[in-house]
């Protein structure tokens, strides 16, 4: 207990000096003419000013979940109707210029295409693209908003009719990878049973998951609905907080709710990630300021002694002639990943088939134990939930892999770092080089603390997770109908008026539409399995190209980090000893500021660290 | 045989089992077949939690006598049938009369009807039956039921007690010949589950029974003024989606709460809303902005409770459409603001399909839905009077070949709802056949000529002949060649 402590400071004010802390570090390091190093700085910047994070909209269909999301963003991006609406997921971030690139399939091959904002609605709507038959797995629309501009991507989601099936049970794989669920139902009427198990699952798997009671500005008992669905809540055992907005009245510039939305979300959601962020760039900094504080001292012992230049030049020499090794692809890191890339590629899908052959050989048997056609409906909604959780488990496989295979590589490298300069050299271990956009390290420090009983947190906002659930979203939808057509026990209610010599035709029937059932079954599995491994081969290819252009640029990075060190301190010895005397002085007061920018950042974090509730 | 014929056919043997079973638990049911039987069309207001079932009830009967509210709402399935004075009697789940009453909440001619369960639970009852009188009910019973896909099971469960098929029920309820459906909205995936829902619970739910209601169709489209156009947009997409038309003959758009207060519509109301017409255009727009504005304290000089009260009474879209009206001819009386509103909310063509399609057929429907009930009543005593059974049995096997009116009701459903598919022009024709209102008889008498009539005959004996078909679809057949040899034989 302290007395008589001043006001300790806000998570935005700490964050706000962290920025100011990295704004200067960017300063120093750019007059010093490190370019590439300027933008390591101003990259880490934007991860603390726009941390990625991805929040999805859900709900049954015609709840107002396309108008919450234009008025969360101040624009009129998702086509709303009175009607049918929402038919692809639509993921909105921020752009300064309005556009968005369309992602689909064209004969099972993935493509992506510019297009303008006014054709958005040709691609997610549904009466531009009725039951998805572009086969978009999403748009992207980059507009500039506030909420945006704080990184968060907000994705609009088709509603559902059978919450759980479809794109519902898309969004349920997706939660693990996903910051917060905004989770829609209208003020008309109370939640219904299905909302709330959504509701329960939904919570399950996502700490940050919110109720917005829309359309307030017309339903008249909107008060007497909100405290039932927060005594059904309550009830559930349920944390959610519930919201009343009305996005109508947002839009036309009244009170509409919306603002507490917003803050709700920057508390709950932007501001932990950027704390988040705050602490992996703490690291990131102490290696920049220790590395260039030691190239410093270097050029300063030259200074001081033109004896040792020599020395120093050997070294330099051996270093870059070492890191210009390691950037060849006879490296031994550079081998390494492509020997485990390999494996994890292999393992995945030999992983996934198992997974989707027990998968088919469970549903096959419960088809043959069908008694009523409400089994059928369950077992259709439990196949797309067990299918969702099987392509979920890829994708965690391969999340999981890749941040093993680049911690062994960091471990590889650092042990090749440890020879060349010892504690000076850039240490790549505590490099945060991740984005959403650029495959994200597993991020424990968000998760840290949560009480989430899935296990799967860690792969928050990985860029993997959204590729699934524009996949997961495509054609999980699509199977509903046709599973649903093909009931096996459904027989139509003609039947009943047939008279009793129909009992023999009944049973010929059923055991027919049992095999129709299963071939359905198998040809879906079939597809799921097609589309998939595509995707699957693509993904493990593009993870491995990051992992190269990390690297490889941080190599480039380091060997310039050398050379400049030997050249500047070629550059003093050619000075006056005035002169040399002036920069033994400037270099002294550069290495005070640095270190004083890294203890700013390394205080304001530990601040951070303890207003973490935990 | 004519239907007429089929349905008395039908009271005998409703008699004829309480003769040979007197003071059983089957006599009862039987009496009960056969009042039915004798009774109105009986409907059945069916749908999701808080649809809008009660209010539309009330809408139709012109008195607010099933209780509404935001919140899950009605319990107990309740029959609204005529009687000179009102009356209300309780069934538990044995069959067994339970006390209950009906009491009026509100003073004057300002209130609406509760019914008082003297104490006893809700999931004791199986049934309350109301006696009422108005003029609908005499031609129609009306069941108002508990909402589907309610949170608490057991009382979803009592509604598809009541619409199941006899056959799979327990209890003696009698089940509905026509049904109203109500929905709020529907994705092509819920046409699906739809389909699946009313395929297999209710019984002979078919175009030809059955109609389906936007229900709240102001709040659909956003509570905007042209919210009923908009809404007659989506129930004609809904009208064209095929799994949706296998079910129900339309769907028509009914502001239900619309209804409902302009058919109770109080003079105290409409002075109300004269005196709101009276702010400016510019206070107006405030006022009937969003609930909250409209009901903020410091707003026109009505009190709070009373705008409450309007609110509760018409909706958002209601008292905009009711102030428009009001504005644009303030002469108006309360009877032509009660037209007017009645005219806007769609009540008018549910019940030209309630008169042009249910009624026409009441007969035949019933008479339908007593060869269910018997069958099963038949099913029940089975062990107790094999002999009996065996007969009844036979007699409504019988019916349903020779009655060509039943035959071919049944035959409608399953041409209607599809599952039986014909050739394009056969279904065509058989359509416009059977599901003529005034019966198939009534459709080819007098309108063809003899070559045509043999050439039908032919056409239909051969399509059923062909055994890819099925039994189902050589019923069909079977049963429309039929109707034009009874119109060969009546022209010879
Ligand atoms: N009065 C009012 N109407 C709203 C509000 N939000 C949405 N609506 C209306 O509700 C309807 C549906 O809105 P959408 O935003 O398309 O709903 P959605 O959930 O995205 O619909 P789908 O994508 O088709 O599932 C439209 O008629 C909107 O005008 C609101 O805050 N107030
Ligand atoms: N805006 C609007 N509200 C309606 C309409 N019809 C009913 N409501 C309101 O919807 C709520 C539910 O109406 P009920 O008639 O009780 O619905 P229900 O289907 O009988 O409900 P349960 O019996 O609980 O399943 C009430 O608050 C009604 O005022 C309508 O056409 N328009
Ligand atoms: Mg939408
Ligand atoms: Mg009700």
């Amino acid at each position: 207990m302290t007395t008589a402590a001043a006001p300790s400071p806000t998570t935005d004010e700490l964050l706000d000096r962290v920025d100011a802390a990295l704004d200067q570090l960017g300063q120093l390091v750019a007059a010093e003419g490190r370019d590439d190093l300027e933008a390591r700085v101003d990259g880490a910047r934007a991860r603390l000013d726009r941390p990625t994070t991805v929040v999805c909209v859900v709900g049954e269909f015609k709840q107002g979940k396309s108008s919450l999301v234009n008025a969360l963003v101040e624009a009129d991006v998702c086509p709303v109707d009175d009607d049918l609406a929402t038919s692809a997921i639509t993921l909105v971030r921020h752009g300064d210029a309005g556009r968005a690139v369309v992602r689909r399939r064209v004969d099972g091959d993935a493509i992506a295409e510019n297009i303008d904002l006014a054709d958005v609605q040709r691609f997610v709507s549904e009466a531009g693209n009725p039951s998805n038959e572009q086969r978009v797995d999403r748009v992207d629309v980059l507009v500039p908003a506030r909420l945006l501009s704080e990184g968060m991507a907000i994705a609009d989601t088709p509603g559902t009719g059978g919450i759980r099936a479809g794109h519902g049970a898309a969004t349920l794989a997706f939660l693990p990878f996903a910051d917060g669920l905004i989770f829609v139902s209208d003020a008309t009427s109370e939640l219904t049973q299905p909302e709330l198990d959504f509701l329960a699952e939904a919570r399950s798997r996502c700490p940050n998951v919110m109720l917005a009671l829309t359309k307030i500005d017309m339903a008249a008992h909107w008060r007497r609905v909100a405290d039932l669905d927060r005594a059904h809540l309550v009830r559930m055992g349920l944390d959610i907080p519930l919201v009343a907005v009305s996005s109508l009245l947002h839009r036309a510039g009244a009170e509409g709710g919306i603002d507490a939305l917003v803050a709700a979300l920057r508390e709950r959601i932007v501001i932990p990630a950027r704390t988040g962020s705050a602490q992996r760039i703490a690291g990131e900094v102490e290696s920049l300021v220790a590395s260039l504080v030691g190239s410093l001292a270097q050029r300063r012992a030259v200074l001081d002694d033109s004896a040792s230049i020599d020395e120093l030049e050997a070294r330099v020499n051996e270093a870059v002639q070492r890191i210009e090794h390691l950037r060849g692809p006879g490296a031994r890191w550079s081998i390494t990943l492509g020997d485990r890339m390999g494996d994890l590629s292999n393992d995945a899908s030999f992983a996934f088939r198992g997974d989707l052959r027990e998968l088919t050989r469970t549903h096959e048997e419960s088809i043959e134990a069908l008694k009523t056609s409400e089994q059928w409906e369950q077992q259709a909604e439990q196949l797309q939930r067990d299918l969702a959780g099987v392509v979920t488990r890829l994708f965690e496989v391969i999340e999981t892999g890749r941040a093993n295979i680049r911690a062994e590589l960091v471990e590889q490298l650092a042990a090749e770092d440890a020879s060349l300069g010892g504690a000076d050299g850039l240490r790549l271990r505590e490099l945060d080089v991740g984005s959403l956009w650029r495959g994200k390290p597993l991020d424990t420090a968000r998760a840290a603390g949560k009480a989430v009983s899935t296990g799967l947190t860690g792969l928050r906002g990985a860029q993997s997770g959204i590729m699934m659930f524009g996949m997961a979203g495509q054609f999980l939808p699509a199977a509903t109908a046709t599973l649903l057509v093909s009931n096996p026990v459904l027989l139509a209610a003609g039947a009943v008026f047939g008279g009793y010599q129909l009992v023999e035709d009944r049973k010929r029937k059923v055991a027919m539409r049992r095999q129709t059932a299963r071939t359905q079954l198998r040809q879906f599995v079939d597809d799921v399995q097609f589309q998939v491994s595509n995707d699957l081969g693509t993904l493990v290819r593009s993870i491995q190209r990051e992992f190269r252009d990390e690297f490889g640029a941080l190599l480039v990075e380091l060997q310039r980090s050398w050379a400049e060190s030997l050249q500047q301190a070629k550059q003093g010895l050619t000075r006056g000893t005035e002169e040399r005397a002036g920069e033994i002085a400037r270099l002294d007061t550069l290495s005070g500021e640095l270190r004083s920018v890294h203890h700013t950042v390394a205080q304001c974090v530990g601040q951070l660290a303890e207003q973490v509730p935990a | 045989m004519s239907i007429d014929a089929a349905y008395h056919q039908l009271l005998d043997v409703c008699a004829r089992i309480e003769s040979t079973l007197p003071g059983t638990p089957h006599a009862t049911r039987a009496a009960a077949i056969s009042a039915r039987l004798s009774g109105p069309l009986r409907v059945a207001i069916a749908g999701r939690l808080k649809a809008g079932k009660s209010t539309l009830l009330n809408a139709l009967v012109g008195e607010r006598l099933a209780a509404t509210d935001a919140g899950e709402c009605t319990q107990i399935v309740t029959v609204y049938g005529r009687g000179d004075v009102y009356d209300t009697r309780g069934f538990g789940r044995d069959g067994a009369p339970l006390p209950v009453g009906l009491r009026r909440v509100g003073e004057g001619d300002d209130g609406s009807w509760e019914i008082d369960l003297k104490g006893a639970n809700s999931s004791s009852f199986d049934r309350i039956e109301i006696d009422w009188p108005a003029s609908v009910l005499q031609q129609l019973t009306l069941v108002d039921t508990p909402g589907l896909g309610s949170l608490n099971e057991a009382i979803s469960r009592r509604s598809l007690d009541f619409l199941l098929a006899a056959s799979d029920r327990e209890s003696d309820t009698s089940g509905a010949d026509a049904v109203i459906y109500l929905m709020r909205h529907l994705h092509a995936l819920d046409a699906e589950f739809l389909g699946a829902f009313l395929d297999r619970r209710v019984v002979g739910a078919s175009p030809v029974n059955s109609v389906a209601v936007l229900a709240r169709p102001d709040e659909i489209a956003a509570c905007r003024d042209d919210a009923m156009v908009s809404a007659d947009r989506i129930a004609r997409r809904m009208e064209a989606d095929p799994v949706v038309s296998a079910l129900v003959g339309s769907v028509i758009p009914v502001a239900g709460l619309l209804a409902e207060t302009a058919a109770t519509l109080r003079e105290r109301e409409v002075a109300a809303l004269r005196e709101m017409a009276h702010c400016s255009d510019d206070e107006l727009a405030v006022l009937l902005r969003s609930v909250d504005d409209l009901c903020d304290v410091s707003r026109t000089s009505l009190t709070v409770e009373t705008r409450r009260e309007l609110l509760d009474r018409f909706g958002l879209f209601g008292l905009r459409l009711a102030i428009r009206a009001i504005r644009s001819d303030p002469s108006m009386t309360s009877s032509d603001l009660a037209r007017w509103l009645l005219a806007h909310s769609g009540l008018a063509r549910l019940r030209n399909v309630i008169t042009t399609t249910f009624l026409p057929r009441a007969r035949t429907l019933k008479s339908h839905t007593a060869v269910i009930e018997l069958d099963a009543l038949a099913r029940a005593f089975e062990t107790l009077h094999p002999v009996l059974a065996a007969d009844v049995r036979r007699q409504l096997e019988r019916l349903q070949v020779e009655g060509v009116d039943l035959a071919a009701l049944t035959v409608a459903h399953l041409v209607a709802s599809g599952t039986v598919a014909l050739p394009p022009a056969h279904r065509a024709e058989a359509e416009r056949l059977l599901l003529a209102p005034e019966g198939p008889m009534a459709m080819v008498g007098g309108v063809v000529g003899e070559p045509e009539l043999l050439e039908a005959i032919e056409r239909w004996r051969t399509l059923g002949a062909d055994p890819r078909g099925g039994p189902l679809a050589v019923q069909v057949c079977d049963t429309i060649a039929r109707v034009y040899e009874l119109a060969l034989a009546e022209a010879g």
